[in-house]
């Protein structure tokens, strides 16, 4: 488990990441969004050991990991624009990678490389930038290490590769436990891989929830109400957003569908609709609580 | 580290990452050393089947000191080692300036101290590795080629002298890479580290205070100790030689261990996202900025100020732009962005106020730098020295020699004016601040140089305080307005030890005399004592000794004034007498006789009566007495020009016109005259205190035979001075040359009235006179005299040919008289 306490980093009078507190569980993945700037980067560097905090702290399965080497041998970081060894081949990088992380597991590597159909005997800077993603993919996976950081890795690589890349993650999840960390700017890129999203806005986290139990918990409803039903008949239910269209009112509701729709039944209403949130509207809606524009910020 | 990993598993990665660097390093020493010394061996050797077993065991000597030149502590391989260490540090911390690499090198596993230390250790074996093992090759070569076995333990010497070196440039490198978040500002920090202290010193401890304070001193030497203590390179190059290069290489070793910990500890806190920017830590912008804006601006002030004659507006403007353009610049490179060039207005404005205060220290002396005088009772001594009032004298004993049977070399030491104030230990002080008193009032102040005054002479004044140290001063006087005061400390038994080291000799010093040699006009000559035993020599040299430093003791100003010396005399050592003898077998270095023969050469006076009648006891005959028929012509050489006051009426300077003719004299009642109103010059220097005329340079070339005692070579109490040989070998009897020497102008062409002749012709003149006399090589010097004038007693004929006024010749003595 990576916890973050209070984690706070300053780059001079600009405050990158402001007090964060977030908990991101094993073998889950977890997508950090956010808008440039955001923090998103700072952050996994903290969690990588790259940055010091100036304030809080930032552990790994209960352990500091600045200058902790052995903290570090848990997890494989792949920033936004990996570094390669100028003119290396990927081979070669990969005995550099297999002499740091003691799990390296080279057959992996190997069956990767094929999997994706990288050739091995080119040098790496003849590579498209999406080929390096997926290079960098490759090299943290095979690591063996149990935290994988991935900052923007998924941005840029065409759905395909994604899918195939989701699918490897998910192997892995549940092969041996390993707990991606993805940071994105783009929600629809996490959408349909991530099992729990932080949302990073000008260094503070807005939220942090579980997907599902996002999907689960908030929904959104359409009803008419019978004449001299009035809007108090409402009460009880933890509305987050209501709209109305002449009689047509829609809201978006906290709590679960059968709780939901039992009030609904009792109200006897002319009509109503629970529909499913998709994960941006989930994001509107309880960003829009806390008073911002989620537009504005990640989609 | 890791668990499978260790940390030479981390010492090879790194390795395989810098293999380029260490490519050049190699290629590098193999070129500068076994390749070098292959080509220095056969450029030698070649021709080597002509070579008499002499030549090549010269050439031979040749190979070896161009390989201990190669090796040694030239500034070369230190300047090579210097260039290295920068690429060292750039390659190997490069990834602090390079935001990606820093993110992957400092998400990896490995500690930041490993990792710091993987570097360091490889860049030695980088650098120091291909030179041990090109050294080592080259000494080889060199070995083989010369069967000198020296050559190994000689590279290995210096190998770990010169890694001393490496070490501490390289740290101070790396701390520069440590201290910047971008390469280029990295090299420019590492060449900010290496020699700005040097410069701060020079401007701060030297070029502000000779432009400003009058009275400023600067002692030989004195900066660049000082910057060597401020400037790795100075320490690893250290003109001064102040320390050996042993003990400087162990200093800059351990200097650098020191900073490479110090720089493991910046590392340690140095930020990552530090990577891309200017400065990796903030703190250090602000005061790294003051002090290269400062002197920059104070700099800048000077060049603008000398450039416009001293203005004190454009030394302002010097000091405003000066500061206005560093800061600027400074913060464009610290923002890396243009835009930013006048940020930090404050910063900008508190160092335009600092360098304009410091720099007033200066211009207005603010701290009284000019008229320091020390409190008497913080005093214990002084001492003064000018080159108006006395040249400086050796002893026999001040020279080094050195013959390894191939070759001889031999210097005298150098003594300065700061070596003869230092062991002055004037203690009538009354007299000494007189004379500081006159310094001071006249400090600064412009003289006319058109009029009757004597121009400004410099003294320097040291004064030793009862603290231990000692405070220098230099004076431009007047010296007729320390007239008393100069005359006094010049007649004081202070003074004369400190100008005449023949004085202070130890009774050990005064037994080791083993003969004493004088030179009157004609030459060196060896004194006769014409004892059995050695208790008589020794006893007549110490007598003549005793009596001559008794009357030298009693040197007076007043008598420098009315007289010149009629001849030198020189004590000679064991030592020196050692060298004289082994130089004197060895014909090919007779040339160092005559240096040997000017060392240590005293003065006697006319009124030396005492030693001048002991001499004639010793058989001594002055051969003073030339007259016209010895001589077959003069040839008097003008510099035209005048000594002047320069442009600050502080100094003067030598102002040359168009050149004259030489005028060549032949007239027998001419040159008689000319004999008559002049001196010789002997090997003691002139008297200063004589009011001689410096414009002429007159050569009398004689007929007279100067190596009547060559044929005594051979006794082991001379240092024989010219060894003509003929060509059996045999010295040359005096007859000969007399038979041969009677020579006229007219035989050479030339008429025996004083005529026009180029400088060309004279010395047709002078070659073919010589030549006739004496049929040996070309140089005349060796029949030659030099005669010089007084103001007073010119020849007519001279000043009309010169067309040099009588008032003229008096406004001239009375500025240069006191």
């Amino acid at each position: 488990m990576i916890e973050a306490k209070g984690l706070t980093k300053k780059y001079g009078d600009f405050t990158a990441v402001d007090n964060i507190d977030l908990t991101i569980s094993d073998s889950s993945l977890f997508g950090l969004v956010g808008t440039n700037g955001a923090g998103k980067s700072t952050f996994l560097k903290m969690a990588a050991g790259i940055l010091k905090p100036d304030s809080g702290t930032v552990t790994i399965d209960g352990d500091e990991v600045y200058e902790k080497p052995k903290t570090k041998e848990r997890f494989f970081y792949i920033s936004d624009d990996q570094y390669f060894f100028s003119n290396a081949a990927p081979d070669e990088i990969m005995n550099f990678y297999a002499n740091i992380y003691p799990e390296f597991d080279k057959a992996k590597y190997d069956k990767l490389l094929n999997t994706f159909d990288l050739p091995k005997n080119r040098k790496i800077n003849t590579y498209s930038k999406g080929m390096k993603k997926l290079l960098s993919i490759v090299y943290g996976l095979a690591s063996g290490t149990k935290y994988l950081f991935c900052d923007e890795t998924f941005d840029g690589l065409d759905p395909v590769m994604r899918q195939a890349v989701k699918s490897l993650l998910a192997f892995d999840m549940s092969d041996r436990g390993l707990t991606p960390v993805v940071t994105s700017h783009n929600l629809r890129e996490l959408e349909d891989i991530c099992d729990h999203v932080g949302l990073l806005h000008k260094g503070g986290i807005l939220l942090s929830r579980d997907l599902d139990d996002m999907k689960l918990n908030i929904h959104k409803v359409q009803f008419v109400l019978r004449e001299g039903t009035g809007e108090e008949s409402l009460n009880g239910l933890d509305i987050i957003l209501k709209e109305s269209r002449g009689s047509l009112i829609t809201i978006t509701v906290r709590g679960s569908e059968e709780s939901i729709d039992e009030h609904f039944k009792a109200l006897d209403p002319v009509y109503y609709e629970i529909i499913p949130l998709s994960l941006e509207e989930i994001f509107i809606s309880e960003t829009e609580v806390k008073g911002y524009d989620i537009k504005k910020l990640i989609l | 580290m890791t668990s499978r990993s260790s940390f030479c598993d981390l010492l090879k990665e790194n390795f395989k990452r810098r293999i380029w660097s260490f490519a050049i390093t190699m290629l590098f020493f193999l070129f500068y050393f076994p390749i070098s010394s292959m080509l220095t061996a056969d450029g030698y050797l070649a021709g080597i089947e002509t070579m008499t077993e002499l030549e090549l065991a010269r050439t031979k000597m040749y190979i070896f000191n161009a390989f201990k030149s190669q090796h040694g502590q030239s500034g070369g391989i230190v300047f090579f080692l210097m260039v290295f260490a920068i690429l060292m540090a750039a390659s190997a911390f490069g990834y602090l300036h390079d935001r990606n690499k820093t993110d992957f090198y400092h998400s990896l596993p490995i500690s930041r101290m490993k990792l710091y230390m993987a570097n360091i250790i490889n860049s030695f074996v980088i650098t120091l590795v291909p030179y041990l093992v090109m050294a080592l090759i080259s000494a080889g070569i060199t070995g083989v080629r010369t069967g000198y076995g020296e050559c190994i333990p000689y590279a290995l010497t210096n190998f770990l002298i010169n890694s001393g070196f490496f070490v501490l440039l390289f740290s101070v490198s790396v701390i520069a890479m440590l201290l910047t978040g971008h390469r280029i500002i990295g090299i420019l920090g590492t060449l900010v580290l290496y020699f700005w202290g040097a410069f701060i010193m020079s401007l701060f401890a030297n070029d502000l205070m000779s432009s400003f304070f009058s009275t400023f001193y600067s002692e030989p030497g004195h900066l660049s100790f000082l910057q060597q203590f401020v400037s790795p390179v100075y320490w690893c190059v250290s003109y001064t030689q102040s320390y050996g290069a042993g003990f400087r290489s162990t200093v800059a070793l351990l200097a650098g261990i020191v900073i490479i910990l110090v720089g493991s500890k910046i590392y340690s806190i140095r930020r990552s996202e530090a990577a891309g920017q200017a400065m990796a830590f903030k703190l250090t912008e602000a005061p790294i900025k003051f002090i290269l804006v400062i002197p920059v601006a104070i700099f800048s002030g000077m060049v603008f100020q000398s450039m416009i004659g001293g203005s004190d507006f454009w030394a302002i403007f010097g000091i405003v732009v000066g500061a206005l353009l560093s800061h600027c610049v400074i913060e464009i490179i610290y923002n890396l962005d243009f835009k930013k060039l006048f940020d930090h207005r404050a910063h900008m404005l508190a160092a335009l106020i600092v360098s304009l205060g410091l720099f007033s220290i200066y211009r207005f002396d603010l701290f009284g730098y000019d008229s320091y005088l020390p409190d008497e009772d913080k005093v214990e001594s002084a001492g003064i020295y000018s080159y108006a009032l006395d040249q400086i004298y050796a002893t026999t004993n001040d020279i080094e020699y050195e013959d390894n049977d191939l070759t001889v070399t031999l210097n005298e030491n150098y003594i300065s004016d700061k070596d003869v104030v230092d062991r002055m230990k004037l203690t009538s002080l009354e007299d000494v601040y007189g004379l500081a008193e006159h310094g001071i009032a006249e400090a600064g102040i412009s003289q006319d140089p058109d009029g009757p005054d004597c121009y400004p002479r410099n003294v320097l004044l040291a004064w030793h305080l009862k603290n231990g140290k000692t405070v220098y001063r230099q004076y431009y006087l007047n010296f007729r307005t320390a007239h008393d005061e100069l005359s006094a400390i010049h007649d004081s038994i202070e003074y004369k030890e400190a100008i005449y080291p023949v004085l202070n000799l130890s009774e050990t010093d005064i037994s080791d005399i083993i003969g004493v040699n004088y030179q009157d006009a004609l030459g060196y000559h060896h004194i006769f004592f014409n004892d059995d035993k050695d208790e008589e020599l020794k006893a007549d040299i110490e007598k003549l000794y005793n009596t001559y430093t008794g009357e030298l003791k009693g040197l007076t100003a007043d008598t420098r004034r009315k007289e010149n010396p009629v001849c030198t005399l020189q004590f000679k050592s064991t030592y020196f007498q050692n060298i004289a003898d082994s130089i004197k077998h060895d014909s090919e270095y007779s040339y160092y006789l005559d240096r040997l023969n000017a060392i240590g050469q005293y003065p006697v006076y006319p009124s030396f009566t005492k030693t001048l009648d002991l001499l004639r006891e010793y058989g001594v005959k002055l051969n003073n007495d030339i007259n016209a028929d010895d001589i077959n012509a003069i040839v008097v050489s003008a510099y035209s020009g005048t000594t002047e006051l320069s442009g600050d009426g502080l100094s003067t300077e030598y102002v040359y016109e168009e050149p004259k003719a030489n005028l060549v004299i032949s007239d027998k009642d001419k040159i008689q005259e000319v004999l008559d109103s002049s001196s010789y010059y002997l090997s003691c220097g002139y008297n200063e205190l004589s009011p001689r005329i410096y414009s002429f340079d007159m050569t009398a070339h004689t007929t007279m035979d100067f190596y009547i005692e060559a044929e005594n070579a051979d006794k082991r109490d001379f240092a024989t001075i010219y060894v003509l040989d003929d060509e059996d070998g045999e010295a040359a009897p005096a007859e000969s040359s007399e038979a041969e020497s009677d020579v006229s102008l007219e035989e050479n062409g030339l008429a025996a009235e004083p005529v026009n002749v180029s400088n060309e012709e004279a010395a047709v003149f002078a070659y073919a006179t010589a030549d006739a006399a004496y049929g040996m090589g070309s140089d005349s010097s060796y029949r030659t005299l030099n005669l010089y004038l007084t103001y007073n007693n010119v020849p007519d004929f001279i000043k009309e040919y010169y067309e040099i006024s009588d008032e003229y010749l008096e406004n001239t003595y009375l500025s240069s008289t006191w």
